[in-house]
This record gives C-alpha cells, sequence and structure tokens, in this order.
C-alpha cells in the first residue's frame, strides 16, 4: 500500500469543531478525485488568518495540511482477500477499501468460472497431461499487481437529470483499481 | 478546497500503523466514518508483515539495500511485503534479470531476512497451512465421488 502525503488547502469551521479534529476534515471527503482514498490527517502544516463573512457566526481558517491517502502506484503488488467471485472476474479486498476487481483476462490462464461452486478455477497443469483444479475461494489472501486505476466523479446531478430517471451516480465507483492476479 | 501537491511524500505500511496507533489511542475519540476506516486499515494492516516491523530494522534495511540500485518503489515493496524466494523478487523488480545477478538477488533475500526474521517464520506456517487445506480439500473431493 502507498498511502502518500498530500497537502490540501481547506477551510473549516474552527470555532466549531477545534482544530485538532481530523474528523471534521476527514468526514468533508472520503475519495478525492484523482488523489485517492483519504485515511488520516497526518499533520497540519500551516494556519492563516481567520475570517468572519458577513451573515455567517462561525470563523472561518485556510488550513494547509498533510493527508495520508492510499492510492497504490500502477505495477504495485498489494496483499488482499478474496471478497467474491462472478462473471466479471474477482473481486478482491482490502478491509478498507473493496473496489477491486481482476477480471478475467487478468487471472491465471487457463481458468474457468464455476457457477455450481461461484469460484474461479485455475486448471493447473500438471505437467504429465492431466489438470488440477484451484479453487480461487472467498476470504484467501492473495497478491495482486495493480494495472490500471480510475475515478469517477459521483457529485450529485442536477433536478434536470433526476428526471430523466436515469440516476446513474449510485452506480459509480468513485475510484476502482484493475488488478492482475500475480501469485498465492 | 486546493490541492497543492498530491504526492509530498509516500509512507510504508509501518509507519502508516503507527500513526494510525497514534490517532486511535489519541485523546480525541473519533466517531463515525473516521474511526471506521481509522480501525478498518489498522486491522488490515495488523494482518500484514509490518506488524512485527520496527523504525531501526526499516533504516538499516533501506542503508544496505542501497548497494542494489533499486528505486524508491521497489524499496518500499521490499519493505511493505518482503520477498522470500527469488521469484518474488522478480516480480517486484523490473527487468530484475538485467538488473540483478543471481548473487544479488540472494543478498537481498539474506538482508531481508537479517532485518525481518519473522518473515521467514510465518512462511514455514503458511506452508504448513497451505499442506492442511489441500489435504482437507482432496478428502473433499474424494467424498464427493462416492
Amino acid at each position: 500500500m502507498i498511502p502518500q502525503l498530500r497537502r490540501f488547502k481547506k477551510s473549516i469551521e474552527l470555532g466549531i469543531f477545534g482544530l485538532d479534529d481530523g474528523a471534521v476534515i476527514c468526514h468533508l471527503f472520503q475519495v478525492v478525485l484523482n488523489v485517492g482514498l483519504c485515511i488520516a490527517l497526518f499533520d497540519i502544516k500551516r494556519l492563516e488568518e481567520s475570517y468572519i463573512f458577513p451573515g455567517d457566526g462561525a470563523s472561518h481558517t485556510r488550513v494547509h495540511f498533510r493527508y495520508i491517502v492510499f492510492r497504490p502506484a500502477i505495477e504495485e503488488i498489494i496483499i488482499g482477500k478474496i471478497r467474491s467471485c462472478s462473471q466479471e472476474g474477482v473481486h478482491v479486498t482490502l478491509g478498507f477499501f473493496d473496489d477491486i476487481l481482476i477480471p478475467p483476462t487478468s487471472l491465471q490462464h487457463p481458468s474457468r468460472f464455476s457457477e455450481t461452486e461461484q469460484a474461479w478455477i485455475w486448471e493447473y497443469d500438471t505437467g504429465d497431461g492431466s489438470k488440477h483444479d484451484l479453487f480461487m475461494d472467498a476470504g484467501e489472501t492473495i497478491r495482486f499487481r495493480v494495472t490500471a486505476e480510475a475515478f469517477h466523479e459521483t457529485c450529485p446531478t442536477g433536478p434536470g437529470v433526476l428526471q430523466d430517471g436515469q440516476d446513474n451516480t449510485e452506480n459509480k465507483i468513485p475510484y476502482s483499481l484493475t488488478v492482475l492476479y500475480t501469485l498465492i | 478546497m486546493e490541492i497543492v501537491n498530491t504526492s509530498c511524500a509516500t509512507l510504508s505500511n509501518y509507519e502508516v500503523m503507527e500513526h494510525l496507533q497514534f490517532v486511535r489511542d489519541g485523546k480525541n475519540k473519533h466517531k463515525g466514518q473516521l474511526a471506521t476506516i481509522t480501525y478498518e486499515t489498522l486491522r488490515y494492516l495488523e494482518n500484514t508483515p509490518c506488524k512485527e516491523q520496527n523504525a531501526s530494522a526499516i533504516a538499516n534495511c533501506l542503508k544496505d539495500l542501497e548497494p542494489f540500485n533499486l528505486n524508491k518503489m521497489e524499496k518500499l515493496m521490499l519493505i511493505n511485503i518482503p520477498p522470500t524466494s527469488a521469484v518474488e523478487i522478480q516480480l517486484m523488480v523490473e527487468e530484475s534479470e538485467e538488473r540483478l545477478s543471481e548473487d544479488d538477488v540472494e543478498k537481498i533475500l539474506g538482508i531481508l531476512i537479517k532485518h525481518f526474521p519473522h518473515v521467514e517464520k510465518k512462511i514455514k506456517m503458511k506452508l504448513t497451512k497451505l499442506k492442511m487445506i489441500n489435504k482437507k480439500k482432496c478428502l473433499k473431493e474424494i467424498s464427493n465421488l462416492f
């Protein structure tokens, strides 16, 4: 895992929450577009002057801070657990991050999907012409290599779009990884 | 919100775990989403080899790895998931066959085991566990036949 430190400028309501409360910042975003999954506040670099805006009782302060972010580099190898298997491939979870998919083309070759077992099976060639079935059962620990990442905007759409009955935003995953299965 | 720098530093699993433990045991008890993500991330990290690492071991290990000309990402992977076989190093290091000789690979494995001795024990445990699972699966397959 490569949680990386990123610096943000953010105005938060100092008067209400107090500064050392990382919860304030964390509640504001979980996945930041093109940055990654936010884990925890690392440190606060600098505080600027506070402002009070007309019609608002709270004071607003610009805060420069660093945040621990989960965003694995492409080609990085991570340990995860199999969450489930489906026709789409093998879904992997890290516990705190679930949107990881191994597409069938990235599984060991040759592999097949068993409908009855609901699992992908690697048909391991034993060398003497026979095959040995190796099951990718849910809950098993695997190692995988990150091959691609994708960010999707999940901002709520305007009222005009909603009226069309086409609300795709709920199905969109803000941050997902496509990975290659490497070895157990 | 303005993002000044999308990645000003890279942290190893161990550093993140230490920071999260500090957050969890801190004075302010967090609630809701932050508590959940702290708990889940810690649970994940405590199941990885970084649980038994410490800061000085990592620093010494990095010093010993210097002569091999590895890049930052590769070193990070070696620390986060210490490999125990040559195959694993080949996966982690790009074009390892050209950049590292067989002796180098052996040396790297030696360095990692020297600084993170617990990794070796884990592997042995895992192997015996795998054997057990295979036995169970074989038995299951046999019982399915009848």
